[in-house]
C-alpha cells in the first residue's frame, strides 16, 4: 500500500523537477538578450561585439554618465517630459473613460446603441488611417509642438478599448445596488460616485497601468508632434542613438536602453498581480 | 436637497475642469514653438553627435545674420522619413530640408520641393562642388538638392594583420587578381588563423564597382545594365577565393549583414579586407577594433583600366516649395554647403564636405585626426579616379538587392550552381524591375 502511494509521489517529484528544469532553461533563453544588454552597457565600445561573454569585466558606469549627458538637454528633461505626458494621459483616461462607461452601462439616452457601435468601430480603425487628418487638424489648431495633441484626446475618452473594458465591468455590478441607492434619494451623479466608482477598483487599476505603459512606449505620435529637443520624450531621444549613417555610440545606447526600461519595470513589479487580475477578471464576464 | 447637492457637485466638477484647462495649456508650450513663426525652420537627421553639430550651425547662422532666425529640428534617421512625410502631407514641412537622393526624386517629382535653379549662381554657388556630385541632386537638369557631404566606396584593410604577416599594403592601381593574391596570402601566412577577405558577392554596391570597371553598371533606364557573363565572372571570382580560404566561408558570411559593421568580419578580426563607405571608417570600424585600419581604391580589371568608384552625396539640402522664407533659406543652404564656419563645425561627420571650398578649409587646419586625414586624402584620390555617377536607382533596387543576396548565399552554400543561379537571378530581377 505504502509502496503504491510512494511510487506516484516519486514520479510526481521527478516530473516536477523536470518541469522546473525546462522552465529554468526557457527563462535563461528569454533573459539572455537582456543580460547581454545590461552587460554591454558596462563594456568598452570595442568589446561589445567582439566578446561573446555577456558579463563585463568591470562595473564602470561611464556609458551611463556619458549617455545621460550625450544629448542637449540631458535625459533628465526627457524623463520629466515622458512622465508629464504619461501622468496626464492616465488622469485623462481614468476620468473620461469611467464617465463614458457609466453612461453606456447605466443611463438611457437616445441613440445609445448607435453611439456604442461607433465607439466600438473606432477600435477597429487602423491608427495610420487617422494619422494625416489628425495631424492636419492639430496643425490648424496650432497645437503642433505642444503636448496638447498627446493629452487632450485622452480627456475626451478616445481610448475605446478602456471604455469597453469598463462597460463590461460595470454591467456585472448588480443593479439592485443602484436601486437601493435610488430609494435612499441618490441621483445619477451620486450613484456613480458612491456605488459604481468604489466598485470599479480593479478595472481602474488596469486602465492606469496600461495607459501608463502604452503612453510611455508610444513613440510615433510623440515623434510627430514634438519637434524640439526640450520637449522630446525618452523613446524619441533613445532612437537617436541608433543610427545607420554615422558614428553609433552602442555603449551609451545600451546604457540608456537599460534605464528606459526602469519605469515600466517598476510599474510591472508593483502591479504584477493586478495586471493579471485585471486581464483575467474584467470584460470577460457579463 | 438633492438638487443642491447636484449643483454643488456640478460646481465642483466645473471647478476641476477650470483648474485642469490652464494646467493642460501650460504644459510645455515650448517657447521655441512660438519663435518658429516667422523664422526659418531647418530639419535634419542623424545620430546625437551629428544633430548636436547641425543645431550649433543653425545657432551660428542666427548669430551672424541679424534678420534671420534659424530653428533646428533634429530627428533620428530611421523615423525622419515618416515624420517628413507626415509634415509634408499636413502642410507643415520645414523650410530647409535635409534629404537623400531617392527622396529628392520622390518629393521633387511631386512638386513638394522648390527648384533651386533661380538661386544659382548668385545666392548658391555650385562651382566648388564636383559636377559628378551635383548631377545626383538634379531632376531633368534642374538642381533640387545641394550636396553637402559625400560618401565614397573604398576597400579597407587591416594594417596590423598585414604588417604582422609581412605583406605589402595594396597599391592604388591594384587589380582584382592582386586582391585575390593578397587575400590568399593572408590565409596561408597566418597559418589559416584568419581568412583573407569578406565575401561581398551578394552586395550590390560591391558588384556595381566591379561592373563599372568593365564599363557596365547595375541599372540603366530602369533595367539591368550588365550581362550574364559579367555576373558569372563575379560569382566565379568569389567561389574560387572561397575554396582557398581567401574569403570567409558561407556560414560566417551569412551571420553578418552588409553595412552592419559590428558583426562584420573586419571588426571581428575574421578577415583582413572589407569594403567601407568613407563616413563609416571611424565610427563603424576604427572605433570598434584595436587594429589599425586603412583604406584604398577598389581594384580594377587591369592596371591602367577604369576604377569603378564614384562619389555619392551622403546628404543634400533642399528647399520646401511651400516655404514662406525661400530667399533666406537659400542663403542658409549656400552658407551650409560652402562656408568655412560650416566646414569647421561639421568636419567629416557625414563624410568630407562636398564643396572643394569646405575641404580646403579643413586641409588648411592643423588639427586633423588620423582618420580624418585618411578620409580626406582618399576622397581626393577617389574624385580623381571617378567617372560619371550612375543614374538614380529604380524603386525596385532594394528588392533586386535582396535577390542578389539570396542567390549569392545559395551559391556559397552549394545549394545551386553558378550556371543555374545566374540566369535565375537575371530572370527574377528583370521581373522585379518590371513590377511583376
Amino acid at each position: 500500500m505504502t509502496t503504491l502511494q510512494h511510487a506516484p509521489a516519486a514520479r510526481r517529484r521527478t516530473r516536477r523537477w523536470l518541469t522546473h528544469l525546462a522552465l529554468i532553461a526557457g527563462t535563461l533563453v528569454m533573459v539572455y538578450p537582456l543580460l547581454w544588454m545590461v552587460g554591454g552597457s558596462f563594456k568598452n565600445e570595442s568589446d561589445i561585439f567582439s566578446q561573446l561573454n555577456p558579463f563585463p569585466s568591470s562595473l564602470d558606469p561611464r556609458n551611463y554618465i556619458a549617455g545621460w549627458t550625450a544629448t542637449d538637454p540631458t535625459f533628465t528633461r526627457f524623463y520629466v517630459n515622458s512622465m508629464v505626458i504619461a501622468v496626464l494621459a492616465v488622469a485623462g483616461n481614468v476620468i473620461a473613460c469611467t464617465l463614458t462607461a457609466y453612461a453606456f452601462a447605466r443611463l438611457e439616452f437616445r441613440g445609445k446603441k448607435v453611439f456604442f457601435a461607433i465607439m466600438l468601430g473606432s477600435i477597429m480603425l487602423p491608427a495610420h488611417a487617422l494619422l494625416i487628418p489628425q495631424y492636419v487638424l492639430f496643425f490648424h489648431l496650432g497645437w503642433v509642438n505642444t503636448y496638447l495633441p498627446l493629452v487632450v484626446p485622452k480627456f475626451l475618452a478616445t481610448d475605446a478599448f478602456f471604455i469597453f473594458l469598463m462597460v463590461q465591468f460595470i454591467r456585472t455590478i448588480p443593479r439592485t445596488l443602484d436601486e437601493a441607492a435610488m430609494i435612499d434619494g441618490c441621483g445619477k451623479v451620486r450613484i456613480f460616485s458612491r456605488i459604481i466608482l468604489p466598485l470599479t477598483g480593479p478595472v481602474l487599476i488596469t486602465t492606469m497601468i496600461f495607459t501608463f505603459i502604452w503612453t510611455y512606449n508610444d513613440f510615433f505620435s510623440q515623434l510627430i508632434y514634438l519637434s524640439y529637443p526640450s520637449s522630446e520624450t525618452v523613446p524619441v531621444a533613445l532612437r537617436r542613438f541608433v543610427d545607420a549613417t554615422g558614428d553609433s555610440s552602442y555603449g551609451q545606447l545600451l546604457a540608456m536602453s537599460v534605464l528606459s526600461l526602469v519605469p515600466t519595470f517598476i510599474v510591472f513589479l508593483l502591479a504584477q498581480r493586478r495586471i493579471v487580475e485585471g486581464i483575467a477578471t474584467t470584460g470577460l464576464k457579463g | 436637497m438633492t438638487t443642491q447637492f447636484n449643483r454643488r457637485r456640478f460646481l465642483q466638477a466645473g471647478l476641476a475642469a477650470g483648474v485642469l484647462t490652464p494646467l493642460l495649456s501650460a504644459c510645455n508650450l515650448d517657447p521655441a514653438a512660438k519663435e518658429a513663426k516667422g523664422s526659418v525652420r531647418f530639419s535634419s537627421y542623424g545620430d546625437p553627435t551629428k544633430l548636436g553639430l547641425r543645431s550649433k550651425l543653425a545657432d551660428k547662422y542666427t548669430a551672424g545674420h541679424q534678420n534671420v532666425k534659424m530653428v533646428f529640428e533634429g530627428t533620428a534617421t530611421a523615423e525622419y522619413w515618416d515624420k517628413l512625410a507626415t509634415q509634408m502631407a499636413g502642410g507643415n514641412a520645414p523650410d530647409v530640408i535635409n534629404i537623400d537622393g531617392p527622396r529628392i526624386g520622390q518629393y521633387g517629382a511631386a512638386g513638394a520641393l522648390q527648384s533651386l535653379q533661380k538661386y544659382i549662381p548668385d545666392t548658391i554657388d555650385t562651382k566648388p562642388i564636383d559636377h559628378n556630385l551635383l548631377v545626383q541632386g538634379q531632376l531633368k537638369g534642374e538642381q533640387f538638392g545641394i550636396p553637402v557631404a559625400m560618401s565614397t566606396y573604398s576597400i579597407g584593410y587591416d594594417v596590423t594583420v598585414l604588417d604582422q604577416l609581412g605583406l605589402e599594403h595594396p597599391q592604388e592601381t591594384w587589380t582584382w587578381s592582386d586582391y585575390a593574391a593578397l587575400a590568399n596570402q593572408v590565409r596561408q601566412k597566418s597559418g589559416k588563423k584568419i581568412y583573407g577577405a569578406e565575401d561581398p558577392s551578394g552586395d550590390t554596391a560591391s558588384l556595381q564597382i566591379f561592373l563599372r570597371g568593365k564599363g557596365e553598371d547595375l541599372y540603366k533606364d530602369g533595367s539591368l545594365a550588365f550581362t550574364d557573363a559579367s555576373l558569372t565572372e563575379w560569382f566565379e571570382y568569389w567561389a574560387a577565393l572561397r575554396s582557398t580560404g581567401g574569403t570567409i566561408p558561407a556560414d560566417i558570411a551569412a551571420q553578418s549583414v552588409y553595412g552592419d559593421w559590428p558583426t562584420g568580419p573586419l571588426v571581428k578580426k575574421q578577415a583582413a579586407l572589407a569594403h567601407i563607405q568613407t563616413p563609416n571608417l571611424k565610427g563603424g570600424f576604427q572605433d570598434l577594433t584595436d587594429h589599425t585600419i586603412d583604406i584604398t581604391l577598389p581594384p580594377r580589371h587591369t592596371k591602367d583600366g577604369q576604377c569603378g568608384t564614384f562619389p555619392a552625396p551622403s546628404s543634400f539640402l533642399s528647399l520646401n516649395a511651400k516655404s514662406q522664407r525661400q530667399d533666406d533659406a537659400a542663403g542658409f543652404i549656400n552658407w551650409f554647403a560652402n562656408g568655412a564656419d560650416a566646414a569647421k563645425t561639421l568636419r567629416l561627420i557625414s563624410g568630407p564636405p562636398a564643396s572643394a571650398a569646405g575641404r580646403d578649409v579643413l586641409l588648411k587646419g592643423s588639427d586633423l585626426t588620423a582618420s580624418e586625414k585618411q578620409v580626406l586624402a582618399y576622397t581626393d584620390l577617389a574624385l580623381k579616379n571617378s567617372s560619371a555617377p550612375p543614374q538614380a536607382s529604380p524603386a525596385a533596387a532594394t528588392a533586386v538587392g535582396d535577390l542578389l543576396l539570396k542567390v549569392s548565399q545559395d551559391i556559397a552554400f552549394n545549394k545551386i550552381s553558378i550556371k543555374q543561379g545566374v540566369p535565375k537571378f537575371m530572370a527574377d530581377a528583370a521581373k522585379t524591375l518590371d513590377g511583376k
